[in-house]
């Protein structure tokens, strides 16, 4: 059957391409799925970090693709997820060390052996994207509800259109569902309005994000939040499931407003 | 107490800056997806006013372009241009007007449609607001053509 090729993309920096990449890359090791992510933001990698693998790192995607080293020496394994792997990006290069076709062949190679392959692509629309996108059969688009982070996706999407990679999917990251209620937020339904796509998970803004990158351990893995919740649904809405969405953020019924008002925070 | 029904009930949906969010992206993303920012609206607008003007007579301080986008690829242009009423017509190239004042100066007013310079080209001259606006003849026609019209 071969691997379903996945790029995570977002034009804009610091929507949660990453964190979305890891924590998706590890729901789907949780559902028994062998899973390879690759970062390709060469010269800033951080997928390793994200994932607490930094310290495993021997050989990275140049290496392949400059013939250092073979595909298996570059690919850290999981500890705790046996089928799940990372090839890391190179931290002293840039983004003209790989080319897309590079990266093709790279996920050629891969494609037999795995059930998902995820790509985590760089910020911008310049070579690192193109990189990224290169290999992809499918395409997910982060972004955050929030002006500029739309702009943004708004012209990746042409971009991914024109390369005949669309029309991709919309992750809606960092979501706030009581400033949506109080009309100072996009809601998802803004935001497909506004962008025409279709939306295949919203996920909502989490303090437990950042202690779960201060350790590397995604919050996939932890049971208690919501934003791994929604990675985890994102995850099996991938592997075909249909999940509703978390009720996050239509709008209050009369009910609902009367149990919060007697709740605290 | 206000503040217990105000909570009960919220704010209606429609009145935070996400509304605004929503109109200021649709607005700015319809003029990025084709590549028609505010400058090049200004300069498409100042070609569109002068090309009219040489047909009809309109108002161009009310004249209107607005995108609207229907969905990603439907992107529509409109344009509100209205005419200005008998201003910047001259009557005295009216063949209707003529005909209506004159019935009996018909052919009077046909035979100048056969002077081809005056009627042509005066008319544009009188309507061009901008100097540098120039007016070309089609450039498909063949100068060696001896059919083709030259100035």
């Amino acid at each position: 059957m071969g691997a379903k090729i996945i790029t995570i993309t977002s034009g804009k920096g610091g929507v949660g391409k990453t964190t979305t990449t890891a924590n998706i890359g590890v729901a789907l090791a949780q559902i028994n799925k062998r899973v390879v992510v690759i970062d390709a933001d060469i010269g800033l990698r951080n997928l390793d970090v994200v994932m607490g693998l930094e310290n495993r790192i021997v050989y990275d995607i140049v290496d392949i693709v400059e013939g250092r080293c073979k595909l298996r020496q570059a690919m850290i394994k999981h500890k705790q997820l046996p089928d799940l792997y990372l090839i890391p990006a190179a931290q002293t290069r840039d983004k003209t060390a790989v080319s897309p076709s590079d990266m093709l062949a790279l996920v050629n190679k891969l494609r037999p052996e795995f059930d998902f392959i995820l790509i985590d692509s760089p910020a911008g629309i310049e070579r690192g994207f193109r990189n990224a996108l290169a290999p992809a059969d499918e395409v997910l688009i982060v972004t955050n509800p929030e002006v500029s982070a739309v702009r943004d996706a708004d012209r990746i999407i042409g971009l991914i259109e024109a390369a005949n990679k669309g029309p991709g999917k919309l992750i809606l990251n960092r979501v706030k569902i009581d400033m949506i209620r109080k009309g100072e937020m996009l809601s998802a339904t803004d935001v497909t309005d506004i962008l025409s796509l279709d939306i295949i998970g919203i996920v909502p803004e989490d303090e437990k994000v950042i202690p779960a990158s201060n350790s590397g351990i995604p919050v996939s893995m932890n049971s208690n939040s919501r934003a791994g919740a929604a990675f985890r649904n994102i995850a099996r809405r991938l592997n075909g499931e249909r999940i509703p969405f978390m009720r996050l953020e239509e709008p209050s019924g009369f009910l609902q407003k009367l149990t919060s008002l007697f709740k605290t925070g | 107490m206000s503040g217990f029904w105000s909570r009960l009930f919220g704010r209606p949906a429609g009145h935070g800056t996400a509304k605004s969010a929503k109109e200021r992206l649709k607005f700015v993303l319809v003029h990025d997806r084709i590549n028609l920012p505010a400058e090049r609206m200004q300069a498409m607008k100042q070609e569109l006013m002068a090309v009219i003007s040489k047909y009809v007579a309109v108002t161009t301080e009310e004249f209107e372009i607005q995108l609207e986008q229907r969905d990603r690829n439907q992107n529509v242009m409109r344009a509100e241009i209205p005419f200005s009423t008998g201003v910047g017509i001259d009557p005295q190239k009216d063949e209707a007007l003529e005909e209506l004042r004159n019935p009996s100066a018909l052919t009077g007013s046909l035979s100048h449609i056969l002077d081809d310079d005056e009627f042509d080209d005066s008319l544009a001259e009188t309507q061009l607001s901008d100097p540098t606006t120039e007016v070309t003849q089609p450039t498909d026609l063949n100068p060696d053509d001896p059919d083709s019209k030259n100035d």
